[in-house]
């Protein structure tokens, strides 16, 4: 995989989210803490678990383990408002829940209600993951803590915690190609933060020359994830500071929060998930409606900011992505040679021409959505007029689902016209990027000089299955 | 040459990369498989209390959904005291005997004045003694209190008239049946 995690993992994490309805915020966190990406100690959360399982268990009374995992599961206290009204004001052994969270006394420890909640979501994740292969050895360590819940026994079991995920990070998380390319992205811009789509191409054709040979949207996606992490965390210095884990303690809070916009914080990311995720319903958008549209935002943000970088993506990107399906079926000679030679990639032009059309359908659909959603009676004349007109339009509309039941239509469009919105504006702001790109060079010879580069790259790099 | 901070940069971009891209993902489209019970649903079942009310849905998911009886019973296995994965039972004539962990489960035929007897042996004095036992086998699935040891053993009658004590002698006389002590 790509994206540094195997299908189990994103399951695992899925099934967690899910069942507790945990907030994007929440699920950028519980990310974070999975795959480590916490500074100063990527195990912090997992110290904070041990010592909250400790409180918990002081004030609930657990007897064993398993009344801590009955805590750790329960649906009523998966919220930061029901775990307060359950706890509020208890006091037992070391452990008080005072107003604004738990706190263990001598230890020096505290917690938030919310990020108590986060962490009781963490607890779910481990002890539910690959199966609930976990939940007897960690009910085992729970009972321990049970037994004699202190301050020794938390530090104890935040120690087996910490080896156990770290075990499960190398089962699922392959993060060494990932932290192998972007130690060499950080080495091929020699100490600059900032680059150009050229960067993104020469860095590609490099990669090119090894044996993993990444797609160029692969890569394009590291490129993606360096310029929000180096962008938060105000430049490289910043990013160094935050990544050696010595940083001064006032500086501690910030760093996480920096962190927690950079997982947390990508709308039009999730409006690719979003748009995959789109309920069954009239057919507003064909499935190859919807893939070409996620083709093309899923750069995000650099749909609108660099525009020649997505339109490599998705020309070329396609391309490349044909050489390897192609491969990985265990075909190859002279059809991988013909693929590599790049006759077929969609010309930049082309790829403009097709959101346009994109663009156009989501107007007219946004519009019917308006007219399906909004009395046709308004004093607002032009508004009325624009009614009308998608009135007019949903009556031409030749789509299942957009002849029949008006209240089932309605309904349809209701679950999915914020998506709608949202998408128009982007695909608006990568055609507004593409004009401008155009206007310093038109798009044809843009293409006609990218084109020789990726067939070049292509054709090295896949040569030895072209003659086989 | 890369200076050694950029190890330490590589490694946080590299977490944070797969940070995002797992977040992004973490909601799934309603087309792709998920656990139809909720980890907390199938806990509160492991943890019944018999002759309490129990969700029927949850039984029959239990049931009929592979992967839910699969869930169900590492949950279960997380927290008996022993169980039998496969029978290791030796049947000799109308005794049937097997080990569970450091227990030995016997069964004693009825006579002419006695009902048939569940006896468990092996509870050590002041180890921790199981309270509760399931059988399982298939779509059945029994769950019975157990009292007190009496010196190391515990004694459940058998009785054909009650219905779940009838099905736990048969459960527990086929040697395909999964056993719990709880």
């Amino acid at each position: 995989m790509t994206g540094g995690y195997d299908e189990r993992c994103a399951a695992d994490l899925a099934n967690v989210c899910e069942g507790r309805d945990l907030s994007r915020q929440d699920r950028a966190w519980l990310a974070r803490a999975v795959t480590g990406a916490m500074r100063p100690n990527r195990d912090k959360p997992l110290w904070d678990l041990a010592h909250a399982l400790t409180a918990l268990a002081q004030l609930a009374g657990a007897r064993d383990g398993r009344d801590l995992v009955t805590l750790a599961l329960d649906p009523d206290l998966a919220r930061a408002a029901t775990i307060e009204a359950r706890f509020s004001g208890a006091r037992a052994g070391s452990a008080e829940a005072d107003a604004r969270g738990l706190v263990i006394e001598g230890a020096g420890w505290r917690i938030t209600w919310s990020g108590l909640a986060r962490l009781l979501a963490l607890a779910e994740f481990v002890l539910t993951a690959e199966d609930l292969a976990g939940i007897a050895t960690l009910s085992g360590w729970f009972d321990e803590l049970a037994r004699e819940p202190g301050a020794e026994a938390a530090g104890f079991l935040s120690k087996r915690l910490a080896r156990h995920l770290a075990a499960y990070r190398n089962a699922h998380l392959p993060l060494a190609p990932l932290e192998r390319r972007f130690r060499a992205i950080l080495g091929f811009l020699h100490g600059r933060s900032d680059f150009g789509d050229d960067d993104v191409l020469e860095f590609w054709r490099a990669e090119m020359g090894e044996d993993e040979r990444p797609g160029f949207r692969t890569i394009a996606e590291h490129f993606v994830t360096f310029e929000a992490v180096v962008s938060a965390l105000g430049g490289l210095a910043g990013l160094r500071a935050a990544a050696s884990l010595d940083s001064d303690e006032a500086w501690h809070d910030r760093v996480d929060t920096s962190l927690a916009d950079i997982v947390g914080d990508e709308p039009a990311e999730n409006l690719a998930a979003m748009l995959l995720g789109l309920p069954e319903g009239p057919k507003i958008l064909t499935g190859a409606e919807r893939d070409d549209l996620v083709d093309l935002l899923r750069l995000d943000p650099f749909h609108r900011t660099r525009p020649l970088t997505t339109l490599r993506a998705v020309s070329f990107g396609r391309v490349q992505s044909g050489i390897a399906n192609r491969l990985r079926r265990g075909g190859g000679g002279g059809e991988v040679a013909e693929r590599a030679a790049c006759i077929d990639a969609e010309p930049y032009d082309a790829i403009a021409v097709r959101a346009a059309c994109l663009a156009a359908h989501l107007k007219l659909m946004v519009g019917i959505a308006a007219c399906l959603r909004l009395p046709a009676e308004t004093a607002d004349a032009a508004l009325r007029a624009a009614l009308q007109a998608a009135e007019a339009d949903l009556k031409r509309v030749r789509r299942s689902g957009f002849d029949g039941d008006r209240v089932a239509l309605a309904a349809g469009f209701a679950a999915v016209d914020e998506t709608l919105v949202r998408t128009a504006e982007e695909v608006a702001a990568l055609i507004r990027a593409m004009q401008n790109l155009e206007a310093r060079r038109p798009l044809p010879e843009i293409f006609a000089a990218d084109r020789p580069i990726f067939a070049e790259t292509l054709t090295q790099a896949y040569a030895g299955e072209s003659v086989s | 040459m890369s200076a050694p901070s950029d190890a330490a940069a590589a490694r946080l971009l590299a977490e944070l990369h797969a940070a995002r891209h797992l977040a992004r993902g973490s909601r799934r489209s309603e087309a792709e498989a998920r656990p139809s019970l909720s980890a907390a649903a199938l806990w509160a079942h492991v943890r019944r209390v018999p002759g309490r009310p129990v969700s029927l849905a949850v039984e029959r998911q239990i049931r009929d959904d592979p992967a839910t009886g699969r869930r169900y019973r590492a949950m279960l296995r997380s927290q008996a005291l022993a169980h039998t994965p496969l029978a290791i039972a030796a049947s000799d004539g109308a005794v049937v005997q097997r080990r569970l962990g450091s227990f030995a489960l016997e069964i004693v035929p009825p006579d002419a004045e006695a009902m048939a007897l569940l006896l468990i042996r092996g509870v050590a004095e002041g180890a921790s003694a199981p309270s509760l036992i399931e059988a399982a086998l298939g779509a059945e699935i029994v769950r019975l209190e157990l009292g007190a040891p009496i010196a190391g053993t515990i004694v459940l009658a058998l009785d054909p008239e009650v219905a779940e004590t009838a099905l736990l002698a048969r459960l527990a006389a086929d040697p395909k049946s999964e056993i719990f002590l709880l």
